[in-house]
């Protein structure tokens, strides 16, 4: 759980850091979907996290990503 | 090749032993994965079989197949065996592409249903089965992996001895790919054929070009721009995913460089994310040199881009003598025109005001892009506009005024009109009649263009789209969805984009007959707004009849952008549309 949480803290001030959202604005139950990034924005964003946590998502993968918690977990079962 | 078909070419290929249809960017591996015609072919009419066993229609034929997968090849399949059966498919842009994952489901459920016989969805294995529980009940689905070695079961002949003709639809094209826009082309197999005979002919291709590509097969540039035109003659294909491309850019570039392509194909944002992306250590470790073409369209062509591309990438052997702009719309299965491989591509400086249907267009200059200095223009009162170069064989371009009527003088400005073999069957709606024919293979495109020097030069936009990083948003579902948001009627609410010219412009409202609101209504607002409404970067509240009409009462949106470019426009208030400030607006709204 504590692994999960600084996942999601580092996750977080990922997402703040790069784009137009701030850090009060992201929460683990943020909807990217709903948050005003384009498609565009969002596929950016997922080769920021690629390279911060040294993974690899397929488009499947990228594709199915809603919240910022599905990302967590993406995460998650990547590096264990 | 004149009346074939595409499962004629695809059978000959593989009576003929040829060898590789395309090859798939691996994204785990790093790889390309060559997948064969024959291979291909076999997935393909196992396919179809799966769908005859599969429909609860009295027959497959004629039946709606839609098609939601990220792979080409899983695309591919369900494309070719849909088609291998006589069924009608249809790809659809995956979440990413649309914005999120209802709009997908709205667009299922409303092309699902829209049809006599209740249409059949491609679902590629993965997907989230979140979504897969909001689909419809009544909507058969059938599941598709994306990886060529999951399966071995294949087939040899069609499952019901389907053998389409060439007039036959082939496929439906959905016209935009962003908005709730329900509208969809015919193409039947001798458009496809006949446009990429024309395209083709029109810049003398050898016979064995190689391409590269990484455009969406729901769009018309990646389906029959890269994928059949490869096919059709038989190139080597190099294919990764919109995604790829996104996150790595330099991909494209390398897989020209590693695998010696000679064609590719992309929208103007494309050659700019690669002018602006790819580090000069990647740059510098590729040569281009091979490059034939470099076919640029889909979307207004900025002149600025190709010479930035053309400043970055010269030192990889690109230079101006590649670069190929062409005019196209699904209304033409894909390419209208194309500018000439015997001469590098010129643009032309006009002035702004001299934009206009009827009238006489002036021309400040005629310019190289290799040697043409834009900071000598004045922006705000000349504009850059690329050549289209000339129709392809089998087509015919008009300049045309606002009732239709043909203008021969070459120089004066109007609206684009096509007609010939390319141009598609009609319109796709849903409903009763399944097609609706373009009489005499004749459309108005909505575009206006000016003839200049025997060629085409793309001005303006009068159809009602807005185009960002290669998606269509549609005007009127933008103005429908703001006018139930506003409590008005759409009438008062005109979208335009601030300058069609350059692709990072504002996408502006216009809202009519509306007092300012306070700040607690802006945040209101700001916050119920639909996610489609995202591309739109400002609101102008005004007062009096500020949009600009035709007689009839039709609303001139491209006059819109002259009165906001000129300053012209009168509004009492301006409202910032921007994700942090919806953002904002949603934690305001939030605390009270």
């Amino acid at each position: 759980m504590s692994n999960q949480s600084s996942v999601g803290d580092r996750l977080i001030q990922l997402i703040a850091d790069n784009t137009k959202l701030s850090a009060d604005d992201v929460s683990l139950d943020l909807n990217l979907e709903n948050s005003g990034l384009d498609s565009f924005a969002r596929i950016e964003l997922i080769l920021v996290i690629e390279e911060a946590f040294d993974i690899e998502m397929s488009d499947s993968e990228s594709a199915n990503i809603a919240t910022v918690a599905d990302i967590v977990n993406l995460i998650e079962s990547k590096v264990s | 090749m004149a009346r074939s078909t595409l499962l004629e070419v695809m059978g000959r290929h593989v009576q003929a032993n040829h060898d590789t249809a395309l090859q798939c960017w691996d994204g785990q591996n790093k790889e390309y994965i060559p997948v064969s015609y024959s291979l291909l072919s076999q997935r393909a009419f196992y396919f179809g079989e799966r769908l005859v066993n599969t429909t609860k229609a009295d027959q497959i034929q004629g039946q709606v197949i839609m098609i939601a997968c990220h792979s080409p090849y899983a695309t591919l399949v369900a494309f070719y065996g849909a088609i291998s059966v006589g069924a009608i498919p249809m790809i659809f842009p995956m979440p990413l592409s649309l914005g999120s994952h209802e709009a997908l489901t709205e667009r299922i459920k409303h092309w699902g249903f829209a049809f006599g016989t209740p249409a059949m969805l491609v679902l590629e294995e993965g997907l989230n089965e979140k979504f897969h529980s909001e689909i419809p009940q009544d909507i058969e689905v059938i599941r598709l992996s994306d990886d060529p070695a999951a399966s071995t079961e294949t087939r040899s002949k069609s499952a019901n001895d389907h053998q389409p003709k060439s007039d036959d639809i082939a496929f439906f094209q959905t016209t935009s790919s962003s908005t709730g826009d329900h509208k969809a082309v015919s193409i039947s197999h001798s458009n496809i054929i006949s446009n990429i005979t024309g395209i083709r002919l029109a810049v003398d291709m050898a016979d064995d070009e190689r391409m590269a590509s990484w455009l969406p097969l729901f769009h018309d540039m990646g389906l029959v721009g890269a994928v059949l035109f490869s096919f059709c003659n038989n190139y080597s294909l190099f294919i990764t995913t919109p995604t790829q491309f996104v996150k790595r850019p330099s991909l494209w570039l390398k897989t020209m460089h590693e695998q010696q392509c000679t064609i590719a194909t992309a929208p103007n944002f494309g050659f700019d994310y690669c002018s602006r992306l790819i580090s000069e250590k990647d740059r510098d470790a590729m040569d281009l040199s091979h490059v034939k073409h470099l076919f640029i369209g889909a979307e207004p062509i900025r002149v600025s881009t190709i010479q930035s591309f053309l400043n970055k990438f010269s030192s990889c052997g690109i230079d101006a003598q590649v670069i190929r702009p062409a005019y196209g719309l699904a209304e033409s299965t894909i390419i209208t025109s194309i500018s000439s491989h015997k001469k590098p591509s010129d643009f032309i400086c006009v002035e702004a005001d001299s934009i206009a249907i009827g009238e006489s267009i002036r021309i400040v200059d005629t310019l190289a892009f290799s040697d043409a200095d834009l900071s000598r223009y004045d922006p705000s009162k000349s504009v850059a506009v690329c050549t289209a170069g000339k129709a392809i064989d089998d087509m015919r371009i008009d300049i045309v005024d606002e009732d239709g009527n043909k203008i021969d003088a070459p120089g004066i400005t109007g609206e684009i009109a096509i007609q010939g073999g390319s141009v598609a069957m009609g319109y796709v709606w849903g409903g009763e009649q399944l097609v609706e024919e373009f009489p005499d293979q004749y459309v108005r495109t909505g575009d206006i263009g000016v003839i200049h020097n025997d060629e085409l030069y793309i001005l303006e936009r009068i159809k009602n789209i807005v185009i960002r990083n290669g998606e269509n948003y549609l005007v009127s579902a933008l103005e429908e969805q703001l006018a139930e948001l506003l409590g008005i009627s759409h009438e008062h609410i005109a979208v335009f984009e601030s300058d069609i010219h350059d692709p990072s412009s504002d996408i502006v409202v216009l809202v009519e007959r509306h007092a300012p609101i306070d700040e607690d209504q802006i945040n209101q607002l700001l916050v119920a707004m639909p996610k489609e409404a995202f591309p739109i970067n400002q609101i102008l509240l005004s007062r009096a009849r500020e949009i600009p009409r035709t007689t009839s009462g039709k609303k001139r949106h491209f006059y819109c952008r002259k009165l906001y470019q000129s300053g012209d426009m009168k509004f009492q208030q301006a409202i910032e549309v921007s994700p942090q400030r919806i953002m904002q607006a949603q934690a305001l709204v939030n605390e009270s």
